[in-house]
């Protein structure tokens, strides 16, 4: 987009009140390099940080504190001496001590909680993760399942990729093995490659193993895919592909 | 008392340092940096938000994320302040929308529970805060109901200028006009006024 289009944009963008592809226009203008556009958000930012302190003042219940710390002292790693499993004290211990033991215990009781919490945490989790794996082993089984293979160019020989995708609910499940993790600027970003331009399906980033998954709604317009490609783009995302393709197959 | 400099006034270089030391695992750090913040915090949520129990769920929510993942700080990208302010408003703006959800689902009589009263916390800092605060505020009933609406439904309701032309039954267009107009306004009067400060 040109400068004079996104000029008119960057209030909207400071507020957070644009939509996707607007806001990406937006980030592209200012990843290529535009001080007056920089400038200006700078400045605006200062005025939606000045809205978020306008707010009247209310001072929150001191409750939510200790809980915050209770939970954080959980996350501690575990050292001999400091444990969470209650030794009884010594009978002759005098009143003050006592007082102290009690508090800890209090203490301890939080701490416990909070560990319980997190373990109902982790099972919630788990269980969400059930969920999607039980989604794609029905996908697999069923007719509804298409395969497109990706193959990484001569930019990264290694990766290789795999779209699993679900015709009848138009989900792409993207997986993706040996792509190296980016710098902190950078981004990979999926497109669906169709008769006309390719649309973003999305940016992504690998971890230390250089593996990946994506799960993609496909747009309800979207017709005519015939591949499927990854490009290295700024981080962000750009609104069409500039950077290397890194893997590209066809449907 | 000495004057002071507006970074020493609004204490940036102090969180920053703070976040430097929350990435170290510093617990006592955490605690500072909610000491300071919290009622910002706090206050943005409850603004968005509308109810206690779920601005308190924000408020803890955030500075958990801001202890694990303190390291995300980027200081080239503004301040700590704004970071934390921008981290509450998404996070408020979830649970504003889950909310909405809930809410059609089980309306409960007293789920809104108390009604929250202002209240000044602590004296110097917040001397300061309220000034900026007053400022603001100033800067915003000054601009006319028709940008300071469409404004206030972008921040506080997460709208985007599609759903606020939606809402408001007006085009997209002077919307936007709207918006833009009123932005430069704040901007203009904040500028000037931080100027004054420094």
């Amino acid at each position: 987009m040109k400068h004079e289009a996104i000029r008119e944009l960057t209030a909207l963008y400071a507020l957070d009140a644009l939509g996707p592809d607007e806001a990406r226009a937006v980030e592209a203008h200012l990843e290529e390099g535009c001080p007056e556009c920089a400038e200006e958000l700078a400045e605006l930012r200062k005025v939606t940080a000045g809205l978020a302190v306008s707010v009247p003042r209310v001072e929150p219940s001191p409750a939510v504190k200790a809980d915050l710390m209770a939970r954080v002292a959980v996350t501690r790693p575990l050292r001999p001496g400091r444990r969470l499993v209650y030794r009884a004290p010594r009978v002759w211990i005098p009143a003050a001590a006592a007082a102290m033991v009690m508090a800890v215990l209090g203490w301890q009781t939080i701490t416990l909680r909070q560990a319980v919490d997190q373990q109902h945490a982790q099972i919630t989790a788990l269980s969400d993760q059930l969920e999607s794996q039980q989604e794609l082993t029905r996908l697999i089984a069923s007719a509804a399942a298409r395969i497109i293979e990706l193959a990484g160019t001569e930019a990264r020989p290694a990766a290789n990729a795999r779209v699993l995708w679900d015709t009848s609910a138009q989900v792409w499940h993207f997986f993706v093995t040996n792509l190296a993790p980016l710098a902190e600027d950078q981004t990979y970003q999926l497109w669906f490659v169709t008769g006309g331009e390719p649309r973003s399906a999305g940016t992504f980033r690998t971890d230390e193993t250089g593996t990946a998954h994506l799960r993609v709604d496909l747009p309800a317009d979207l017709t005519g895919v015939a591949a499927a490609a990854v490009s290295l783009e700024p981080a962000g995302g750009v609104p069409q592909p500039t950077g290397a393709i890194v893997l590209l197959g066809t449907v | 008392m000495q004057p002071k400099t507006l970074r020493q006034r609004i204490h940036l270089g102090d969180d920053e340092s703070l976040l430097r030391r929350i990435q170290r695992r510093d617990e006592t750090a955490l605690e500072e940096l909610y000491d300071r913040q919290s009622t910002a915090v706090y206050s943005l949520a409850l603004r968005i938000v509308g109810d206690r129990a779920a601005a308190e769920d924000v408020l803890s929510d955030v500075f958990w994320r801001v202890w694990r993942r303190a390291e995300t700080f980027d200081p080239r990208r503004g301040s700590p302040t704004a970071w934390l302010l921008t981290i509450t408003r998404r996070r408020a703006l979830d649970e504003l929308r889950m909310g909405a959800r809930r809410e059609r689902r089980e309306r409960s009589p007293d789920a809104m529970g108390e009604v929250p009263q202002e209240r000044a916390p602590s004296p110097e800092d917040e001397a300061l805060a309220g000034e900026v605060q007053e400022h603001v505020r100033e800067a915003l009933s000054a601009l006319p109901p028709e940008q300071r609406g469409p404004i206030e439904l972008a921040y506080f309701e997460g709208l985007t200028h599609v759903e606020i032309a939606d809402r408001l039954q007006e085009p997209l267009g002077t919307i936007k006009t709207r918006i833009r107009a009123g932005m430069q306004r704040l901007r203009e009067s904040l500028m000037a006024y931080f100027g004054q400060m420094q």
